[in-house]
């Protein structure tokens, strides 16, 4: 059996408005890529945050490898991308990331800062000010400095979110060639999409509790029918629920012509119907 | 944490300070102090040189310390916790590079004001350094401070 990466049992964190993590478990191994799914304030970053170490867990353990998440040793080793990073405007992209080294290798940074500029794709922009960086630089550059000195987990905050598909793509590859070299991701991002080409694992996350786990490409695949009716329904018939415009229907267990034959038989007046797949809410709840 | 891993991410914080200085307008703002000092000739309205010594100093600390760890470094500062650094050695470091641009400028305020007053740059640097001593525990109780405030927000 492998040794996990990060395991968080039993992780509850609790903020001013309530519990914002209620009994989250997980393990991620080496070389896997794990996504936290979830609606806005879902607990994503928090979770992040617990398993990186950076906040402290309020019950439950958090642990990466065999220490302790909070322990200073652990920022050796876990690489921490946050959401809204904020950097010193006044260097360039090379001084920053030489700046950091200094505290990863005795000595002279610059193969370590090379390594992470490689992994990045930021040899173009290393001597570039980060006052005139533009987002998908930053963006990249939040990578590098979480992969500088050689760090074996990485733990990173809607990296690939609002991101432009090619370069979202070209990202994801960066994160799988990691994985295969043994390192364990652990990401977060608002939607499926952003996540669907890299993750191996998605964490549905709702409410601060895991909803569902699954491979992203079987939570995909999960689709409704959504029934546009002329009159509205009294009653929604077994198998579908009430929407503002006419039914839904849940096609796990049923196809759509047999979801349509059912609203013939109770004589609704189908004006239009469409087959799309399940949002991250209805992912969550299902 | 070793001595030696202390003082090497102590001066690790030169990086920061030195690009600071080179790309902000930090120099132009603690040049005209200096040249403000020398220029007030506080001496000839019967002022003190160890007063026009003090205010210098301070306004020079203050100056200093907005830029290198003003809300902005102190956001950027935070990511550098990410990575593994003591936040005393960061503490200490960037206040060792404030008292060290403030006591330049002290010093050179010093000898240029003496030097207008006609007392000598050797009384000018006697001021400065009395100064100095008079700062000595002001900076030591901002690095502890400091140091205490990033330790209680990182785990």
């Amino acid at each position: 059996m492998i040794p996990a990466a990060i395991s968080l049992s039993r992780v509850t964190w609790v903020g001013r408005t309530g519990r914002v993590l209620d009994g989250v478990d997980a393990e991620i191994i080496p070389g896997e890529v794990v996504a936290v799914v979830g609606a806005t304030a879902s607990g994503k970053s928090t979770l992040l945050r617990v398993a990186a170490g950076i906040t402290r867990a309020h019950a439950g353990t958090a642990r990466v490898g065999s220490w302790n998440a909070t322990d200073t040793r652990v920022r050796k080793i876990v690489g921490f991308a946050p959401q809204d990073p904020a950097w010193l405007a006044a260097f360039t992209v090379r001084e920053l990331l030489e700046y950091w080294g200094r505290f990863h290798v005795r000595g002279n940074p610059s193969a370590a800062v090379r390594d992470a500029l490689l992994v990045a794709g930021l040899e173009a922009h290393a001597d570039d000010p980060i006052s005139r960086a533009d987002a998908p630089v930053r963006r990249r550059l939040a990578l590098a400095q979480a992969v500088l000195g050689g760090r074996r987990v990485l733990v990173l905050d809607e990296l690939l979110t609002g991101l432009d598909q090619a370069l979202r793509q070209e990202l994801a590859w960066r994160l799988e060639s990691r994985a295969a070299a043994g390192v364990a991701i652990l990401l977060s991002a608002g939607s499926l999409e952003a996540v669907e080409r890299v993750a191996t694992r998605v964490l549905v996350l709702r409410q601060g509790r895991v909803a569902r786990v699954a491979a992203p490409s079987a939570l995909l695949s999960e689709r409704v029918l959504e029934v546009i009716l002329d009159r509205p329904a009294l009653a929604a018939p077994f198998g579908f629920r009430l929407t503002p415009f006419g039914l839904q229907a849940d096609l796990s267990r049923v196809t759509p012509e047999a979801a349509l034959a059912t609203c013939r038989a109770h004589r609704l007046a189908v004006r239009a119907s469409h087959v799309r797949s399940k949002s991250l809410e209805e992912l969550a709840v299902s | 944490m070793t001595t030696f891993l202390f003082l090497r991410q102590t001066l690790a914080e030169w990086k920061p300070v030195s690009v600071l200085v080179r790309r902000t307008r930090l120099p132009f703002w603690l040049s005209a102090l200096t040249l403000g000092a020398v220029a007030l000739g506080v001496l000839e309205d019967g002022g003190s040189l160890p007063t026009l010594i003090t205010s210098v100093a301070l306004l020079a600390t203050f100056t200093s310390a907005a830029v290198l760890a003003g809300p902005h470094s102190g956001r950027a500062t935070a990511m550098t916790l990410r990575h593994p650094a003591s936040p005393i050695a960061l503490a200490t470091g960037r206040w060792l590079a404030v008292s060290v641009l403030a006591g330049l400028v002290t010093v050179g305020a010093a000898i240029g004001a003496a030097w207008q007053a006609e007392l000598g740059w050797r009384e000018g640097v006697g001021a400065a350094v009395s100064a100095g001593w008079v700062a000595l525990p002001v900076v030591a109780s901002g690095v502890l401070v400091t140091a205490a405030w990033w330790r209680r927000r990182t785990p």
